[in-house]
């Protein structure tokens, strides 16, 4: 009896260390996996540990989890492991570089708001450079929600301290402005009365000509028609034409200013994210 | 056990901040919606293959197809009911079955160019359009 007790409590030993072995192995694993950029494999083996450990692991485990989730392109799961993370990160440094990678992956995901809900979460009251971080990520998330004046505002106070690049964010500053100026659907009104002027307005002068040339070859191939046959005749035969190129132009109009004002938006986005704070510090 | 957990961690981590910098630099720089609008395909790009004429005749109807695309498609709103539109399919047409087939061909699609009886074709998932690629 004794030697069967004794037995039993060799064997759950034995088993115990086993399992502690195989955890701290599946961790060298999950991390080779990690580096190598085997997100996949790295995930699972990072589950398998913190299942193993009944969730009692550090968490860094858990921001290692949800960063393999997050490459692997799933990032619901990797915002559901960051939020662990974070609430179990015992200092602020690590828990506010949890809640960056956290925002970016609501920006992966397009929640816009989410990330900025998320940042509001940050302790800056210790680091200027989070802080710095944080106003940028802001102003990025505004600009993304198509909310130009406050990512304007944000930045403004961003790129306070900064002479150099402030001047830069000057220049970008108005051409926000031409990019605000341009008015679409003026240039589909004016294009409506006068083919071809929406789009000579802001400067696209070969398709505004080419509008303008085309609708007036159609309305004088109306007026012969009506002196050389009738009225109906003329209406009837050419005035679809002219309906449909007609339209095209106001149509080409808009869309043109729109595509004008996208670019410009476009430029001074990409001139806006290369003012990350460890470029600019 | 959880010491060593962290040093490993601690060990993998390391180095890992300029990259980190860079990809969070790309990832901003590819959330640019603005940009996926603004891009608009050139037409050489488009239609590269009319380009590649063996005679004076194609090269003649590759021109005519261009200007008809740069001058006078260009200022219509959509109205071709298939993919590939008309002008492409008899310019292919024209280019692998000759002159005179090529724009019999042009011809009977064109005036199949109606939605009137859309069952009798695919629809192309992208642009949504009637599928009716030349078949020779």
């Amino acid at each position: 009896m004794k030697r069967g007790y004794l037995l039993i409590i060799l064997i759950s030993l034995s088993t115990l260390e086993l399992v502690a072995q195989s955890i701290e192995s599946t961790l060298v694993y999950a991390n080779e996996q990690f580096e190598v950029g085997n997100y996949q494999n790295s995930a699972l083996a990072f589950e398998r540990v913190i299942f193993f450990s009944e969730g009692k692991v550090d968490f860094s485990v858990y921001t290692k989890l949800a960063d393999s989730y997050r490459l692997n392109n799933n990032a619901e799961r990797a915002i559901k492991f960051y939020d662990i993370a974070q609430y179990q990160a015992d200092n602020d440094s690590a828990r506010n570089e949890i809640i960056f990678r956290k925002v970016f992956t609501y920006l992966q995901l397009k929640e816009f708001d989410q990330g900025l809900i998320a940042l509001f979460d940050l302790k800056t009251n210790s680091n200027e450079q989070t802080q710095f971080r944080k106003e940028y990520l802001k102003g990025i998330i505004y600009y993304l929600k198509d909310d130009y004046e406050r990512s304007i505002d944000v930045f403004d106070e961003y790129l306070s301290l900064q002479e150099k690049e402030a001047l830069k964010f000057n220049e970008l500053k108005n051409q926000l402005k031409k990019a605000e100026n341009i008015k679409p659907n003026l240039a589909m009104w004016l294009s409506v009365f006068i083919p071809g002027s929406g789009q000579m307005l802001y400067g696209d002068f070969k398709d505004g000509l080419n509008s303008m040339m085309l609708t007036a070859a159609f309305v004088t191939l109306y007026f012969n028609y009506v002196m050389d046959f009738s009225l109906v005749e003329g209406y009837l035969v050419v005035l679809p034409w002219f309906q449909r190129y007609h339209r095209g132009g106001y149509q080409n109009a808009k869309e043109n200013a729109l595509e004008k004002q996208e670019l410009i938006r476009s430029k001074v986005y990409q001139e806006l994210v290369l003012m990350h704070p460890e470029k600019i510090k | 056990m959880r010491r060593n957990i962290i040093l490993i961690l601690l060990i993998s981590i390391a180095g890992v901040g300029k990259a980190q910098e860079i990809s969070e630099i790309a990832l901003l720089q590819n959330l640019d919606e603005h940009h996926h609008a603004a891009s608009k395909e050139k037409l050489s790009d488009k239609y590269h293959y009319v380009k590649q004429n063996t005679n004076e005749l194609q090269f003649v109807m590759s021109g005519l197809f261009l200007f008809y695309k740069e001058f006078i498609s260009s200022q219509d709103s959509q109205s071709c009911s298939f993919t590939p539109s008309c002008s492409e399919y008899a310019l292919q047409a024209v280019k692998q079955q000759g002159i005179f087939k090529g724009m019999l061909n042009g011809f009977d699609r064109l005036s199949r160019c109606n939605s009137l009886s859309p069952e009798k074709y695919e629809v192309d998932p992208e642009t949504r359009l009637l599928l009716d690629p030349l078949k020779l």
